[in-house]
């Protein structure tokens, strides 16, 4: 197990590496001088040439992505906004919270309401209110996020004035932003938790618990859904993963400063530091988070733990190869 | 069952939609602030702006503005200060209106030879006297040294495109930049000549934030969350990229009402500005009163609330002294290094049907020589010029595109996003025309870059705006120098005589309506540049707001607007 941790750790550092030569080249390449946005088309051309040597901009490609990797990776530092004059990683630091806190919020409503919601439309499979749940479902997983952002400032804002329209402050520049970015997941685990038990109903060993006597309760419980979530947890783990690179959309929708709207106009500003911190921190939690959940996966279930051990996988081989022979 | 409850959810979908976006024009009363000032009407329906702004009696309580820019930081010294800082922090001089004249603010107008700074003709000298009592919203008092701290703090990190920056008689041996301090309240800058251009001086007096440097170092420097400055309000709260809050700062230095600048003023009592980047988004929040002023509405919008509406929203609609103009690449390597070209194109735009297709609430026309009437060098003369500017003419275009021998040639039209629209209404007129139109819609940054490396035929720009007669002087100062070492113009045009005659235009002494005319007969004889249409600026106003004040950058002073009292 620890070796398999050890593997996906280098692993984590080589996709770092990847992701920040990738999205250092990419911005390397994409047309617009940054001095010319920073101080304008009216800017004197040695006001530009001495920003362009201020920022290193005028070193060649490979010294710019020399001192990039080393500054990263060696020192910690993301740089300074072009555009603001800011240490990146302080302002990324303010606003990560928020877009966490908008994820997670997000996530948990996914979890808490889709969960309960997607076992009531398996119990009660083909009634009505089966039928609700599934035509809900599917309406909440074709609605994108953004319109229903856009219909919800004109109903609660515009027409009856009860929520704010941007920004955030009090908990009602919450509500909507957290309906829009909750609304799609919370319909997928409608959908896959209904499957899932529905797939677990028919499993022999619901049907084996039954014919002990154990009651329906116990074997809603205790045996269908520990067994039944391992697709959800795997989907709520994806949404982890996606927690701060998911919200750009929603969070410009309402204004929301979190790290969305601070990436989507770095690109626009040409503000390449801030693009390339925002793309890597989110590549790295990404991975971080499933790396997580895999070992999450590895503690709950057996099967997978096996596969990482030397014992268990050498097990599954030797039953793979035994079934080879059989056939 | 499903299909049922699908079908159900599909109307309710449907009529909520068309709950929300319910016609309000039309029918309700007009209640848009009749009281509203109108100074004149031109003839184009808009309510043309007041901008006199006047210190008033009664303080507004709150005013909540929205801001396209996202703010970061409060730092006065960045290009990229949001609006706030004109209120919290101060200039030596300041324009406190968009085509007025820049007054003294930290200098005291009642001394020297030239109101706030003493200057003897033909001289490069120029002494500024700073008022003495002036106190930052730390305490500290401000003395020319701060002056002279500031400007120093300033040009570490940014430059400044001001001849009189660029000709100071600097001494770096003795580390002197330019300016030294010669009195408590005192300092002197010296050029090598006389400043003769178009608002030279006032390029560098206007620009640079004034802090004292005790303040600064109190601060740690850190001046992106906090703030130290002299002006009439004081930041209460700042949240970064969402909102700042300012507050009417009671121990305002300035007490003295007869010399205050407009943007010295306090008619509201706090100011609040949120960041929301989409205009349909602040609509919307100003219809729900959330917001109280928004800027750039759509054509639909201002037809829709100069008709009346339930929201309590006014009108206030100014010219912008710029214009949406079409450039053609003189450069060799485009067909358009051909005068023929250039004609059969200008012939082929209709700017009157060019306007009516936009709407008109936004746009209007040009006059016969390129310009709009809200533009500063405007000259009554022009109406009488006949000229591709006003005439349309297809088969005099199509004249000019046989006799430059055009063969269906792919013609590169480039405009950034913003100006789409009319983009496509061009290309449209063009192709009619004959041409064979490649559009190249792109963002802001790429179209600055692929005009400056010429990688265009024609383009469509919005022309920048500028007060003071600075309008030549700004759009046509921009030259290349070539590799063999021609100078070219901002489309790289390659006629000396034209170019010498903007650098004329551009001085105080040589911005004479007869040289004004000149230049632009020369610019209308080689079809260089070719004006579509004007822009009108609406402003969609809470109706209490009863006057407006910006400033030469056309950023709002909310400070200085006028108010009505609700309760009265």
């Amino acid at each position: 197990m620890a070796r398999y941790i050890v593997k996906r750790v280098i692993w984590l550092f080589i996709i770092a590496v990847c992701v920040s030569v990738l999205i250092f080249t990419v911005m390397y390449l994409v047309p617009g001088d940054p001095a010319v946005n920073a101080l304008g088309t009216d800017a004197a051309e040695e006001a530009l040439q001495a920003y362009r040597e201020l920022y290193g901009l005028d070193k060649p490609y490979l010294e710019q992505l020399g001192i990039f990797l080393s500054d990263v990776f060696l020192h910690f530092d993301f740089g300074t906004s072009y555009f603001y004059g800011l240490p990146v990683l302080s302002e990324f630091v303010t606003r990560l919270p928020r877009t966490f806190m908008l994820s997670i919020i997000c996530i948990i409503i996914d979890a808490l309401l889709g969960i309960p919601m997607g076992i009531l439309a398996a119990k009660h499979r083909n009634s009505v209110l089966d039928e609700g749940l599934m035509v809900f479902s599917i309406a909440g997983i074709s609605i994108p996020g953004f319109w229903l952002g856009l219909l919800m400032v004109m109903l609660f804002t515009r027409e009856l004035g009860w929520l704010p329209a941007f920004g955030i402050g009090t908990w009602k520049h919450w509500v909507m932003p957290v309906i829009a970015g909750s609304l799609g997941g919370l319909a997928q685990n409608v959908r896959l938790t209904r499957s899932a038990v529905l797939e677990t109903l028919r499993a022999d060993f619901v049907t084996t618990a039954r014919a002990k006597g154990v009651n329906e309760r116990s074997v809603t419980y205790k045996h269908m859904l520990p067994n039944a979530m391992i697709p959800v947890i795997n989907s709520l783990g994806g949404r982890l993963a996606g927690a701060i690179s998911g919200t750009v959309i929603i969070e410009t929708v309402f204004s929301f400063p979190g790290i969305g709207t601070y990436l989507s106009n770095a690109i626009s500003q040409r503000d390449y530091p801030v693009v390339r911190a925002c793309v890597l921190v989110m590549a790295l939690f990404s991975s971080v988070v499933m790396l997580i959940v895999d070992l999450v996966y590895a503690a709950i279930d057996p099967r997978i733990k096996a596969q990482y051990t030397k014992q268990g996988a050498a097990f599954l081989k030797f039953k793979k190869s035994k079934k080879e022979v059989q056939a | 069952m499903k299909k049922a409850l699908a079908l159900l959810l599909t109307l309710a979908l449907v009529f909520s939609l068309a709950a929300c976006g319910k016609e309000t024009a039309g029918n309700t009363p007009d209640n848009t602030g009749n009281d509203n000032p109108v100074i004149s009407d031109d003839g184009t329906g808009h309510e043309a702006l007041d901008n006199n702004a006047e210190q008033a009696t009664y303080i507004y309580p709150q005013i909540n503005m929205v801001e396209k820019n996202d703010f970061l930081t409060l730092d006065p010294f960045m290009n990229s200060a949001p609006t706030a800082t004109y209120e919290i922090y101060e200039k030596l001089f300041a324009f406190s209106s968009y085509d007025g004249e820049a007054g003294p603010v930290l200098c005291d107008v009642n001394k020297g030879n030239c109101g706030g700074y003493t200057h003897e003709a033909g001289t490069g000298v120029y002494t500024f006297h700073l008022c003495e009592n002036i106190y930052d919203h730390l305490g500290n008092h401000m003395t020319a040294s701060d002056v002279d701290w500031s400007f120093r703090h300033y040009f570490v990190d940014n430059s400044i495109n001001s001849t009189a920056y660029r000709i100071l008689v600097t001494d770096e041996a003795n580390d002197n930049p330019g300016w030294e301090v010669t009195g408590e309240y005192d300092i002197t800058f010296t050029f090598e000549r006389e400043l003769t251009g178009l608002r030279e001086l006032e390029q560098l007096i206007t620009v640079i934030p004034i802090i004292c440097e005790e303040s600064y170092n109190q601060l740690d420097g850190n001046l992106a969350t906090k703030e130290c400055g002299t002006g009439p309000y004081i930041l209460k709260e700042f949240t970064s990229g969402s909102s700042t809050v300012l507050e009417i700062y009671e121990d305002y230095w300035q007490t003295d009402d007869s010399v205050k600048q407009p943007i010295q003023y306090q008619n509201v009592q706090i100011i609040s500005y949120v960041y929301a980047p989409d205009t349909n988004q602040q609509i919307m929040a100003l219809e729900s009163g959330e917001v109280d002023l928004v800027q750039d509405a759509s054509a639909d919008y201002v037809a829709q609330y100069k008709q009346g509406n339930a929201y309590g929203i006014s009108v206030i609609s100014y010219l912008q002294s710029g214009c949406i103009r079409m450039d053609a690449n003189h450069q060799d390597s485009s067909i358009f290094s051909d005068k023929n070209m250039r004609l059969a194109a200008f012939y082929a735009i209709d700017n009157e049907a060019f306007v009516t297709a936009m709407g008109g609430e936004t746009y209007g026309l040009v006059t016969p020589a390129t310009w709009g009437v809200g533009q500063p060098d405007f000259q009554q003369e022009w109406y009488d010029m006949e000229n591709y500017n006003t005439v349309t003419d297809l088969e005099l275009s199509k004249q000019y595109l046989e006799a430059a021998g055009y063969n269906g040639e792919e013609v590169v039209l480039l405009a950034q996003t913003e100006l789409e629209d009319a983009a496509i209404l061009v290309g449209a007129m063009l192709e009619k025309a004959g041409f064979n139109i490649e559009y190249a819609v792109v963002d802001g940054t790429t179209n600055r870059t692929r005009t400056q490396n010429g990688e265009y035929d024609l383009t469509i720009s919005n022309t920048a705006g500028y007060c003071g007669g600075m309008m030549v002087a700004n759009n046509f100062s921009y030259k290349y120098t070539l590799a063999d070492g021609t100078e070219v113009g901002s489309s790289f045009e390659n006629d000396p005589e034209w170019l010498d005659m903007a650098d004329i235009i551009s001085s105080l002494d040589g911005h004479t309506d007869e040289n004004i005319l000149k230049w632009q007969a020369m610019n209308i004889e080689e079809a260089h540049h070719m004006g579509i249409a004007t822009t009108w600026i609406n402003l969609l106003v809470n109706e209490n707001i009863t006057s407006i004040c910006r400033n030469d950058k056309n950023k709002m002073l909310p400070g200085a607007f006028t108010y009505a009292n609700p309760n009265a």
